[in-house]
């Protein structure tokens, strides 16, 4: 199942995410839940409609099913959603 | 044959997400089925690229040409005609054939 350990192999879409530092500051503070993922962005659906937010300089408080809270930074993820399985475990920041 | 995955425990990550894509695929559906149909896409892309088999429970809920999320009465036709259940997807018409008597019982 996914942990704080396989966080970043794993799959995001359906989890509670806040988007908690951007490149773009009107991005930070964004909350809602996983849609969908590219290369370079997820999609969040929010209250106040869908957005994308690019992964690069951006990082994330990610809620997994467990109850932990996992931030994680968006700029070593930025692959497509299916390569992302074989992600290096030495690019990960915790 | 040289594993292409180097990482331990990628196979069963990907068999979990698979799983994971195919519950959102389900609960996604009656209010957004494209994303339904994203999430399947999203599942077999990693099913091909980590080489593993899309679980038995799985595997009869798409369409195996154009990915779609299938289910039945609403996007799907099933049918059984002389051994094989025919399922068409009314998204692309396309229709899949599934044998369900034994070749040497016909």
């Amino acid at each position: 199942m996914i942990s704080p350990q396989n966080v970043l192999s794993h799959e995001l879409i359906g989890l509670d995410i806040l988007v908690s530092g951007a490149a773009n500051p009107n991005h930070r503070g964004i909350r809602g839940r996983i849609i969908d993922e590219t290369k370079n962005l997820f999609v969040i659906e929010t209250q106040r409609g869908v957005k994308r937010i690019q992964k690069m300089h951006s990082t994330f408080r990610v809620l997994l099913p467990g109850g932990e809270l996992v931030e994680i930074d968006g700029s070593v993820m930025v692959l497509a959603p299916e390569r992302r399985i074989n992600l290096h475990e030495k690019k990960r920041i915790t | 044959m040289k594993p292409r995955s180097k990482k331990p425990g990628a196979k069963q990550i990907s068999r979990e997400r698979v799983a994971v894509l195919f519950r959102e695929a389900e609960q996604a559906f009656a209010l957004h089925p494209e994303r339904s149909n994203r999430y399947v896409e999203l599942a077999r892309k990693i099913a091909m690229r980590q080489r593993i088999r899309i679980d038995r429970e799985f595997r009869r809920r798409f369409c195996h040409h154009c990915s779609a999320y299938l289910v039945p009465g609403q996007n799907m036709r099933v049918r059984v005609h002389r051994g094989n259940v025919v399922v068409t997807c009314k998204l692309c018409n396309k229709t899949t054939r599934y044998r369900v008597v034994r070749p040497n019982h016909v």
